[in-house]
C-alpha cells in the first residue's frame, strides 16, 4: 500500500490534485517565524518553503529550534512573529481555520500521543472518530483538491495501516505492553489514520535501535502522495528518507542542503 | 442573496459547529473514564476517601446529625473529593504528552474543556451517590429524588470550576498546591448554594423553597462557561 491516504502516482506528484483545482504547489510556506519564550528566542525569523510532495529534513544539533518549527507547522504552537502558510492557507487566522488545516496534518512528536490504558486498536478509533466527526474538512479539502481516500471510513483507513505497519498482532494489546518501536508505529498509525497530506515527525529515530530505524525509514520511504517534513540530528538517517535538508542553528536556517 | 437565507446559513454553520463540538467532548469524556476505571486505584481511592470521611462524621454526629450539618458533612467531603479528581485531569495529559495529541483534533478548544467537564462531573456524581447512600444510612438522611438534581448541578458546577482551574495550573510547578489554594474560592457560589439547598432538602423544604439556590449555581454555570469561552484558547496554550 502507500501509506494510507497516498495517490498511486508517487512520491513527488501528489500535487497533481491539488494543482487541478487551486493550483497549490507549495505544502508548508513560513515568512519570518519568530518564537519567543520570556526573554529566550527558540525561532529567530525563519523563512522556508516545503513543495507539496517533497521530503525535507530538519537538521540541526539539540536545541536548534527544530521541535519547536515541527510544533509551529504543526498548528499546536503560534509564533510569536511571523506568518505560516499550509496548502496556500494562513494558518493561524482564525481558529475555524486552524481547525481545517488540521485535517490535513499528521504529526508524530517525541511523545507518544497513546493512551497507556487503552488498547491500539481503541487508541486509533479514539482519534480516527474525533477526525471524522469534524466534517470541515469535505467543505475545505473540496476547495482545492479531489480529495483522494476520503470516502473511505476510518475503520478501512485501519485495516490499511495496519497491514503496512504490520500492527495486526498488537492491536488488541494496551499501549502500555508495547516496546518503544512498536508504541512509534502505533504512533505513525495514529498519525496516518484520517489521511494528512502533511506528515511532521519529530525525531523519529530517537531511541530506536539499528533495525527498528532501518523498519522506520522503510515506512517512511513509502509515504507516496504525502509531503513529508522530519527533524532529526542525524545527517545520515534524514538522508535515507529525505531529498532536501535545512540545517538550523540557534533558532536560524544556516543552509539548506541537497541530500 | 436575501438577508434571511444568510442568517439561516450562518445558523446552520454554527448549529454544526456547536454539534461537533458536543460530540468532540463526549468522545473525550467517554475515553477519559474509560481510562480511569481501567485504572481503578485513582477512582478507588476517591470512594475510600468519602467512605471514610462520611463513617468519622456518623461516629461524631450518630444518627441524630442536623439536616444542616448532614449537608455541611457531605459538600465538605465533595469538595475535597473534587480537589483529587481534578489534581490529575489535566495535569495527567500534559505530564504524558497526550495534551498535544488532543490538540491535533480538528476542533475547537472548548471540546477538550467540555470533555474534562463532563468527566469530571460524572466522577463527582459517582461520589455523590454513594456519599448520599451512606448518609441514609449512616447519618440517617432523609432521601428526595429532588435531591440528585442539586447533586447533579453542583457536579457539573465544581467539575467546571475544578477542570478550568486544572487547565490553568496544569504548566505550573507546585500544581497540586495550586488546585488546592484557587479551587476554594472560585467554587465558593458553588458550596455556599450547594449545601444551603441540600440542607433544605434534607429539612423537608419545597422544591420551590430552594429555588434560589439553584438559581445561583445556574448563574455561576453560565459566568464560568462564559469566561471559559472567551479564555480558554489562551489557557491550553503552552
Amino acid at each position: 500500500m502507500a501509506a494510507a491516504g497516498g495517490d498511486s502516482s508517487g512520491r513527488g506528484e501528489s500535487g497533481k490534485g491539488s494543482e487541478r483545482g487551486k493550483n497549490i504547489k507549495t505544502a508548508v510556506q513560513l515568512e519570518g517565524v519568530s518564537k519567543r519564550f520570556g526573554y529566550f528566542f527558540a525561532l529567530k525569523s525563519v523563512s522556508l518553503s516545503v513543495k507539496v510532495g517533497e521530503f525535507v529534513a530538519l537538521l540541526g544539533p539539540n536545541g536548534a529550534g527544530k521541535t519547536t518549527l515541527i510544533k509551529i507547522i504543526a498548528t499546536q504552537m503560534k509564533p510569536t512573529a511571523g506568518t505560516v502558510k499550509i496548502f496556500g492557507e494562513n494558518a493561524f487566522q482564525n481558529s475555524s481555520k486552524t481547525a481545517e488545516l488540521r485535517h490535513e496534518i499528521g504529526l508524530v512528536a517525541h511523545e507518544s500521543f497513546l493512551y497507556d490504558e487503552l488498547t491500539v486498536r481503541e487508541n486509533l478509533a479514539f482519534y480516527a472518530k474525533l477526525f471524522s466527526l469534524n466534517k470541515a474538512r469535505e467543505r475545505f479539502r473540496g476547495s482545492y483538491e479531489s480529495c483522494e481516500g476520503c470516502g473511505s471510513s476510518w475503520e478501512e483507513t485501519l485495516s490499511e495501516l495496519v497491514e503496512f505497519l504490520n500492527l495486526g498482532r498488537w492491536l488488541d494489546v494496551k499501549a502500555k505492553h508495547l516496546s518503544y518501536g512498536l508504541r512509534k508505529r502505533a504512533d505513525i498509525a495514529r498519525a496516518l489514520i484520517h489521511r494528512p497530506s502533511l506528515v511532521l515527525l519529530d525525531e523519529p529515530f530517537g531511541g530506536l535501535d539499528e533495525s527498528s530505524r532501518e523498519l522506520l525509514a522503510e515506512y517512511f520511504k513509502c509515504f507516496k502522495g504525502k509531503t513529508l517534513i522530519l527533524s532529526s540530528h542525524s545527517y545520515e538517517w534524514a538522508k535515507r528518507v529525505c531529498e532536501r535538508g535545512i540545517l538550523l542553528e540557534r533558532g536560524e536556517v544556516k543552509q539548506e542542503i541537497c541530500l | 442573496m436575501p438577508l434571511t437565507k444568510i442568517e439561516k446559513r450562518l445558523e446552520s454553520r454554527a448549529t454544526t459547529a456547536a454539534f461537533a463540538t458536543l460530540h468532540t467532548a463526549l468522545k473525550i469524556a467517554e475515553k477519559d473514564l474509560r481510562v480511569e476505571f481501567r485504572r481503578s486505584y485513582e477512582l478507588l481511592s476517591v470512594l475510600t476517601f468519602s467512605l471514610a470521611s462520611i463513617l468519622v462524621c456518623s461516629f461524631v454526629s450518630g444518627a441524630s446529625a442536623t439536616p444542616v450539618v448532614s449537608a455541611a458533612f457531605l459538600w465538605v467531603i465533595l469538595f475535597f473529593a473534587s480537589i483529587l479528581v481534578f489534581t490529575t485531569s489535566f495535569t495527567r495529559e500534559a505530564d504524558k504528552g497526550t495534551l498535544l495529541g488532543l490538540k491535533t483534533i480538528p476542533c475547537n478548544a472548548l471540546a477538550i474543556l467540555l470533555g474534562k467537564i463532563f468527566y469530571g462531573a460524572a466522577l463527582l456524581f459517582l461520589v455523590e451517590i454513594v456519599l448520599l447512600v451512606c448518609a441514609v444510612v449512616f447519618l440517617n438522611a432523609a432521601f428526595r429524588a429532588e435531591i440528585l438534581f442539586v447533586f447533579f448541578l453542583g457536579a457539573l458546577s465544581l467539575a467546571s470550576a475544578g477542570s478550568f482551574i486544572s487547565a490553568l495550573v496544569m504548566f505550573s510547578e507546585g500544581k497540586t498546591l495550586l488546585l488546592s489554594f484557587l479551587l476554594f474560592p472560585v467554587s465558593l457560589p458553588v458550596l455556599i448554594s450547594g449545601s444551603a439547598a441540600t440542607a433544605k432538602m434534607l429539612g423537608g423544604s419545597t422544591f420551590g423553597e430552594i429555588m434560589p439556590a439553584i438559581e445561583l449555581l445556574i448563574a455561576f454555570l453560565l459566568l464560568i462557561f462564559l469566561i471559559m469561552s472567551l479564555t480558554f484558547e489562551f489557557v491550553i496554550e503552552e
